[in-house]
């Protein structure tokens, strides 16, 4: 068992929730950073993050 | 403090969470055959995997919570508990420590005891070390109801039961891998939980130069210096002149040297991360892995109590520390009050999933280091010495089961007893800092006999005793807080107490263990092979090695590392 893969697949998971709550929870100025949606800059992290574990897991 | 509403989407991640550490339980499931495989992961963990999960043991919530809550209190001289408090012990257990744990092939810490001095001081180490673990998870049991009890107004039975249900589970099915694994998940978690806090918290006090503004203004509104929250050592020649009440002298001896020392190489907890290694060289290189995002963490922990203290102390700040029924401020609500302040829905629930992940994550590494010590330092040791493997495996697992069991119990003793916190930490000081000593000597002194160890350690353990029962920290009564046998000494912190409490118990462990060795027998030298530095060969590194994975280079550039960041923030 890579836990690469495990670690991948739970950051890909949470990033993809949280881009979904930039569009679904309720818009107010905890959301913003630097004028930019926090849940969706954060998930998008999120989601790259979790993208290059699953690949390096893959790869070796 | 109002209780948090949580939007759908932040169960989402909680469960996500939850799903994905139940399957890494059923999955290893099939892969404990043995009770070695099961107690301690057949010793197959890489080093990466062994060197978080190193870090992520000591990263409880208490820990998480704790850190923030004392940089609100301290400012960055809390950092002194990881640059000076941790990482050089890291580096010693690495690359002088571990060559004898690991190839002693002893199974745990207390098993070292026995093979290098008797089974007299394996079996005072191994009841106090599982005393020990069962409180502290209980405890952190405990503060983890209280929290979710009063931040998100969550049920404090159903909160503990269900947490001490999840963790019973994957140990009990995955044993010491599936601690180890939730470990690692745990401190991705927590980077992606904090790392965004802190930014918005930066941004919102006007980055790192608007904070310092502020803390300036807070240290003088307090009598001290202007630098004194920014600054972790300009302020440390007198205690009066820093929030922590401590001089260098009692910093660099009592933290950086005895306390910190003493947990690191010594406490089973970390130390049985490194042993479940892959090889020597694993092993020795899990603490030094371990020490790199390791002080790096003041940013990610101390930070946020920092900002919080300055947003707090701003007239029109977006939140205000609650103050407690004695009129003092509640630093422990630091994060919990900035996660409220900052976190939108979906934030917020990765915020809560990494701060559940530390305390259930605090909770399995006790229960982990709990039934292995039961196991083979208590039961096979002396209650059923040989059985077969399979009959310690089922042993291991039903000690999970009472681990746990009795961390429930612990928990709900904790609500009736206000001051059981105190107490452990009181029973953690009393008996980690002899300890040091005693492994010091054992592993460096081969006159160190085993009569010196076990009365150096007794006397080391009522020497921290007499100290706490004749000083008393500043402002508190005569009792739990110490002089409850007369007042001697008048400390200005708890702190500043604890690292002389910590400071008499390691020397007078050390001279005593001299003194009775001087006058007792020794092992003979043909029993010390492994144990001891003069009869052991250490590991010699592989031919082609590149040098950044070489323990003592590495070792070199992370004191060096450490040495700029203490001199950066000087």
């Amino acid at each position: 068992m890579d836990l690469r893969l495990i670690i991948g697949r739970l950051l890909l998971a949470i990033g993809l929730l949280l881009v979904a709550a930039a569009w679904l929870a309720p818009t107010t100025i905890r959301t913003q950073l630097y004028g930019t949606n926090l849940n969706l800059a954060w998930g998008i992290v999120l989601i790259a993050s979790g993208s290059l574990f699953i690949f390096t897991a893959r790869k070796s | 403090m109002p209780i948090i509403e949580l939007h759908w989407i932040d169960y989402a991640i909680l469960a996500t969470y939850f799903a994905f550490v139940l399957g890494i339980g059923f999955q290893l499931r099939r892969k404990m055959r043995s009770a070695e495989d099961y107690l301690l992961s057949g010793r197959a963990i890489p080093a990466w995997i062994a060197g978080l999960a190193f870090l992520s043991a000591n990263l409880g919530a208490q820990e998480v919570m704790g850190m923030a809550a004392s940089g609100a209190k301290y400012g960055i001289a809390t950092s002194h508990f990881y640059w000076v408090g941790a990482v050089p012990a890291m580096v010693f257990v690495g690359v002088f420590m571990m060559p004898f744990y690991y190839g002693s092939r002893a199974r745990s810490v207390p098993e070292y005891l026995k093979l290098r001095f008797d089974e007299k001081t394996r079996a005072f180490n191994a009841i106090t070390f599982a005393l020990m673990t069962v409180m502290s998870s209980g405890i952190s049991l405990y503060a983890m109801g209280l929290l979710l009890a009063s931040l998100l107004g969550w049920n404090f039975d159903a909160s503990i039961g269900l947490a001490a249900l999840v963790v019973l589970i994957y140990i009990f099915l995955g044993g010491l891998t599936s601690a180890i694994y939730n470990e690692v998940l745990q401190f991705f978690l927590i980077c992606a939980g904090f790392f965004p806090l802190v930014l918005v918290g930066l941004s919102n006090v006007g980055g790192w130069s608007g904070l310092v503004t502020q803390l300036e203004k807070v240290a003088v509104s307090k009598g001290y210096v202007a630098g004194a929250y920014t600054h972790a050592w300009t302020q440390m020649s007198n205690p009066s002149a820093n929030p922590m009440g401590i001089e260098w002298f009692g910093m660099a001896m009592g933290l950086g040297f005895v306390l910190s020392f003493g947990y690191w190489c010594t406490d089973f907890l970390v130390v049985q991360r490194a042993m479940a290694a892959d090889s020597m060289l694993a092993a020795r290189k899990t603490p030094l892995i371990a020490a790199i995002p390791k002080m790096f963490f003041p940013a990610l922990v101390i930070l946020p109590g920092m900002i919080a203290i300055a947003i707090s102390s701003q007239a029109n700040g977006l939140f205000q520390l609650p103050v407690k029924p004695d009129g003092s401020l509640n630093y422990d609500m630091t994060i919990p009050l900035m996660l409220q302040a900052f976190f939108p829905a979906g934030m917020l629930g990765l915020g809560l999933t990494a701060l559940m992940a530390s305390f259930m994550s605090g909770m399995a590494g006790n229960v982990t280091a709990f039934n292995t010590v039961w196991t083979y330092d208590i039961y096979q040791a002396y209650l059923k010495p040989n059985q077969s493997d399979g009959h310690y495996l089922t042993v291991g697992r039903l000690a999970t089961v009472f681990g746990i069991a009795a961390s429930w119990a612990a928990a709900y003793a904790a609500v009736k007893f206000n001051n059981i916190m105190d107490l452990l930490q009181l029973v953690f000081a009393f008996v980690n800092a002899p300890l040091f000593a005693t492994f010091l000597l054992g592993m460096f002194w081969a006159r160190a006999s085993a009569n010196g160890a076990f009365f150096g350690l007794l006397s080391g353990t009522i020497a921290a005793s007499l100290h706490h029962g004749l000083s008393l920290p500043m402002g508190s009564q005569p009792g739990l807080k110490g002089a409850w046998l007369a007042t001697q000494a008048i400390y200005p912190s708890e702190m500043a107490q604890n690292f002389w409490t910590a400071i008499w118990a390691f020397t007078t462990c050390f001279l005593v263990t001299v003194a009775v060795s001087l006058v007792t027998k020794p092992k003979p030298a043909a029993e010390l092979a492994g144990l001891v530095y003069a009869y052991t060969e250490m590991p010699k590194d592989p031919p082609n090695l590149p040098w950044y994975q070489k323990p003592a280079t590495l070792g070199a550039l992370i004191l060096i590392a450490v040495t700029l960041l203490n001199i950066l923030f000087w």
